[in-house]
């Protein structure tokens, strides 16, 4: 039995032992007395003295401690909960933003080896195209020249049109070369992943599907391994489950091999180049860094520059990189979350800031009896050692109220992370969250009991003199309670800015022109399968027939054919980026190739969204297959290409070198983001080359354009029963959608400073109460000596007064310091617009001058007598 | 150092040493202490029972009951085989010191 077995022995048996102990020690002066020594000491001192050596001294001062701790702030229960409230949720929001920190930021990712997972990016720099996408043929190169490499598995997203079930519906599918998930590292949840007889030509089609959507709509059927699913034209096994991970760059419902996908297949795409469409997903090599493995990457560039001058000409400044596939993951999040914890941060503070002041305000009360303690002998040491323990007995509590709080509002929050990261699904209140809470609330007491434990100097002699507080500490106390005070103003003003700024944000970004009139346009994707519909007359003909059915039903106003709804995929739709060149002007070859967004509308789509015609004239229905083939460009298109003539009638081409005439001009359309300009686009009529692409209806209706879904939904059927429609909705509502991370943030930060503003106001009024309650007798005089009541209310709120200005000042230098942090979130507002300051300050001053006139209103009441007599 | 104090560290040596022969209870140790020493050593009652506490803690001496020659149920001590190690390398040590310091003493 070792030492410290034996002192764990020593604490369980106490009581036994300390008994025998003093048996002992009492014989001992039995025997002393028998021969007639009296010399032994305090028996109680000396017994403590030898218990001590048990080395459990601590823990029984502890538990002395907490006993009478307890009891101090049950005797107090006013004070009790309402630091414990403040406390907790200045906890609350920390741990809640934390575990959404911890889960989406720090934690590794659930691959195998995730810090050497990176993502290669590819860009022609001068001519803005910074996300292209990989070919075929340069996958195989990278495998084969990236030396920092040590797998490359490529990944693209289709989606296929799943035919069982009720009804034919949509699945967003990730085609992956045979190894992806072996390079992330991934196990088969169920059944097995793909190898690669599946990638042959000739093999049987198979699928994995995801967690999500096994659980979604098989309900987690064990038996789903085995099961066909006829997608378009191909009947497809399950052969596997994926386990919940997290998937980049969004989450699909199956996957498949890449022999799947009929695009990919296609000869054309196997051996051309300049075909960019795949996500290439790699492994650094044990021992290479992103450094090196960039380093890497831009040698293979120049290989490649040098081998296909043609496919990577120097004008467009072709590069290649990569990033980590955590960062990838999180990118978009970081800089909120951050500012969101570092808000929670300045919430918990303010509460500190509070509890200790309410402390401090109490401790003035309990001077006689810590004076009286002292006096029986107890140390400095222990004294502060009782106050410290009855702090983190508070924050303790208010720890556990705080996880309370955040397992409840977790929910909301992984939602709105979930818009920006498929990490959310990791977010959980797991043990790393809960040790952060636990020293989170640990810290707090102590920070916050320190302020009172150390802020006087524990004048004894005085306190049990008086009866009362001693003077010295009475000024000393309200200096330390007024800079507490100010800095809870300063702190607020800072949220308060924050929330203001984004809330300005939002304001401003709801007030942006579309450039379209979206209401009462339904919008409805009718995703042809396109193993059915070959080609764009295939196409066109469904949509003709469409139109047919649906046209002249009451409550339609209009309807039209385009390529995608503005503002629709949740911010992640991008640009085509299509490069250009105009006839009749010379290219040049060092200049930047200009590109351009390619959109396609029938000849309705303009005049239904209420477009307006700048010059030329809108797509008619002779602009068919067999007209020349025309274009209709952005306003912003014509600034930037003809800024000083008119583009109708002059002629521009893509790649594919084929001249089409600009007939018309029309204004800018929103389609990505509202929070960017307009992006120059071209328009190419559905009627022509390409119109197959113009797949997204739009149908203006009379009333609420949801009473007609069904009638689409039947439409559709009656032509195709196996054609689904998809992405239903309103221009307004993907409008309103697209501003919903700007919003949920501005509720979110303007949660925060409502609750800073709030734990500040009660701060205020309690240090006023304070003031009034020590000044009772000096009022009393001031009354009897014939000072008038508002006189003497001026002077009270004059002295708030001066705390609430000074915290101002101090909250607009910090707010100007800080709030740059925030500019990225920002829109069209900048990190020191005048008005939001001086709205906030304005909000500000007034709930601080009513938080203080509240309770210095009590001087009116002061009886001069009664107050002359107390004391 | 005032009188029949102790060398500070050689209470717990002196200790062990008395019940070398045999198991003691408290009182008779700091009895046979000062006999031993020919009255010049006087054991504390606050020092014999934190340094005893601190023993049993180290596994040095055990305590078993037994009756006092005033006919009392008492703890006797008695050292285990750690505690003869602990004497024996206790004795060297001291022995070591007091050669250092007796030849300093003589030579300097």
């Amino acid at each position: 039995m070792s030492e410290f077995f034996r002192r764990i022995y020593f604490l369980l048996n106490r009581q036994r032992l300390e008994r025998e102990l003093a048996h002992d020690m009492a014989v001992h002066r039995e025997m002393m007395a028998s021969e007639g020594r009296k010399d032994f000491g305090n028996p109680t001192l000396l017994r403590e003295q030898s218990q001590e050596v048990w080395g459990w001294g601590w823990l029984e001062r502890l538990a002395q401690d907490v006993r009478y701790g307890l009891r101090i702030l049950r005797k107090n229960a006013g004070f009790t909960l309402v630091a414990i409230l403040a406390l907790g949720l200045g906890i609350g929001a920390n741990t809640a933003l934390f575990s959404v920190v911890y889960g989406v930021l720090l934690k590794p990712l659930p691959y195998a080896d995730g810090n050497q997972l990176v993502i290669l990016h590819q860009a022609f720099q001068k001519s803005g195209q910074n996300k292209m996408g990989f070919s075929v043929p340069e996958l195989q190169d990278y495998r084969h020249q990236a030396r920092s490499l040590s797998q490359v598995e490529e990944y693209h997203q289709m989606s296929f049109i799943l035919l069982d079930g009720h009804e034919p519906s949509q699945v967003r599918t990730g085609v992956v070369s045979a190894h992806f998930f072996d390079l992330l590292g991934i196990k088969p949840y169920l059944g097995r992943l793909f190898t690669d007889a599946d990638e042959t030509r000739s093999s049987d089609p198979v699928l994995v599907l995801s967690y999500g959507y096994w659980k979604k709509h098989y309900g987690g059927d064990p038996n789903i391994v085995g099961r066909h699913f006829r997608m378009n034209d191909k009947v497809h096994t399950v052969i596997g489950v994926l386990p919940p991970v997290p998937q980049y760059p969004r989450e699909n419902d199956v996957y498949m091999p890449t022999v799947a996908c009929p695009f990919r297949s296609d000869p054309m795409m196997q051996s051309d180049r300049n075909m960019h469409m795949m996500y290439a997903f790699a492994r650094l090599r044990p021992g290479q860094s992103l450094h090196s493995g960039n380093a890497d990457l831009a040698v293979v560039a120049s290989v490649f520059q040098r081998q296909y001058p043609e496919s990577y000409p120097a004008a467009r400044g072709f590069t290649s990189s990569m990033t980590g596939l955590r960062q990838q993951l999180t990118r978009d999040v970081r800089p909120m979350l951050l500012i969101l914890l570092g808000t929670a941060c300045l919430v918990l503070l303010i509460a500190c800031a509070n509890v200790a002041n309410l402390a401090l305000a109490r401790m003035m009360r309990r001077e006689t009896e810590l004076a009286v303690r002292a006096a029986l002998g107890a140390s400095r040491g222990r004294l502060v050692r009782q106050l410290l323990t009855e702090s983190t007995m508070l924050s303790l509590a208010g720890g556990v109220f705080g996880l309370l709080l955040a397992s409840n509002a977790l929910d909301l929050l992984v939602r709105f992370v979930a818009r920006y990261t498929t990490r959310a699904a990791e977010v959980s209140i797991s043990t790393p969250v809960l040790l952060f809470t636990l020293v989170v609330s640990v810290v707090t007491g102590l920070v916050f009991g320190s302020v009172p434990a150390f802020s006087q100097r524990l004048n004894l002699v005085n306190s049990l003199k008086e009866g009362s507080a001693s003077a010295t500490f009475r000024i000393d106390g309200n200096r330390l309670r007024n800079l507490l005070a100010m800095g809870q103003v300063a702190i607020s003003f800072v949220l308060l800015i924050g929330a203001g700024l984004m809330i300005r944000s939002f304001i401003r970004l709801q007030q942006v022109d579309p450039g379209y009139k979206g209401e009462n346009v339904l919008t409805v994707s009718v995703p042809l399968n396109f193993s059915k519909y070959k080609n764009d007359k295939d196409t066109l003909n469904f949509f003709v027939e469409l139109e047919q059915k649906l046209k002249g039903a009451p409550g339609v106003v209009g309807m039209a054919e385009y390529s995608g709804a503005p503002l629709a995929g949740r911010g992640l739709a991008q640009p085509s980026n299509a490069p250009f060149i105009i006839e009749n002007r010379p290219v040049d070859p060092q200049g930047a190739q200009p590109t351009v967004n390619v959109e396609y509308a029938s000849s309705e789509a303009f005049r239904l969204l209420g477009v307006p015609l700048i010059s030329g004239r809108y797509f008619t229905d002779h602009d068919n297959e067999n007209a020349p083939e025309v274009l209709i460009v952005s306003q912003s298109f014509a600034k930037h290409y003809f800024p000083n003539e008119d583009p109708v009638g002059k002629r521009i081409a893509g790649s594919d070198k084929k001249w089409s005439t600009i007939v018309g001009v029309v204004g800018d359309i929103k389609q990505f983001s509202l929070d960017r300009d307009a992006v120059d686009t071209a328009y190419v009529p559905s009627t022509q080359p390409g119109g197959m692409m113009a797949d997204t209806l739009l149908i203006r209706t009379a009333g609420d354009p949801w009473n007609y879904v069904s009638q689409v939904r039947k439409a559709v059927y009656s032509i195709d029963p196996e054609q689904p429609i998809t992405d239903v909705g309103t221009l307004d509502e993907l409008r309103n959608e697209s501003l919903t991370a700007t919003r949920l943030t501005s509720i979110l930060l303007a949660l925060f400073a409502a609750l800073a503003l709030a734990i500040a106001a009660t701060g205020l009024s309690g240090v006023t109460a304070l003031l009034v309650s020590q000044r009772t007798r000096e009022i009393g005089i001031r009354l009897a000596l014939g000072a008038q009541r508002s006189e003497v209310l001026r002077m009270v709120v004059q002295q708030s007064m001066r705390v609430i200005v000074l915290g101002l000042a101090a909250g607009i230098i910090c707010a100007l310091l800080a709030s740059r942090l925030m500019t990225a979130l920002l829109f069209r507002t900048a990190s020191t617009d005048p008005i939001t300051y001086v709205a906030v300050a304005l909000i500000l001053l007034f709930v601080a001058l009513v938080a203080s006139y509240i309770p210095a209103r009590r001087v009116t009441r002061v009886n001069p007598m009664i107050a002359l007599r107390s004391e | 150092m005032a009188k029949n104090e102790m060398l500070p560290g050689t209470l717990g040596m002196l200790i062990l040493r008395v019940l070398q022969p045999g198991a003691l209870h408290g009182y008779a140790i700091a009895q046979r202490i000062h006999q031993l020493s020919n009255e010049l050593l006087q054991v504390e009652e606050g020092s014999l029972y934190p340094a005893l506490q601190r023993m049993l803690l180290k596994g040095w001496v055990l305590g078993d009951w037994g009756v006092s020659e005033t006919n009392r149920k008492v703890r006797f001590y008695r050292l285990t085989t750690a505690g003869r190690r602990q004497l024996q390398s206790e004795m060297n040590d001291f022995d070591r010191v007091l050669t250092g310091i007796q030849a300093v003493l003589e030579k300097a």
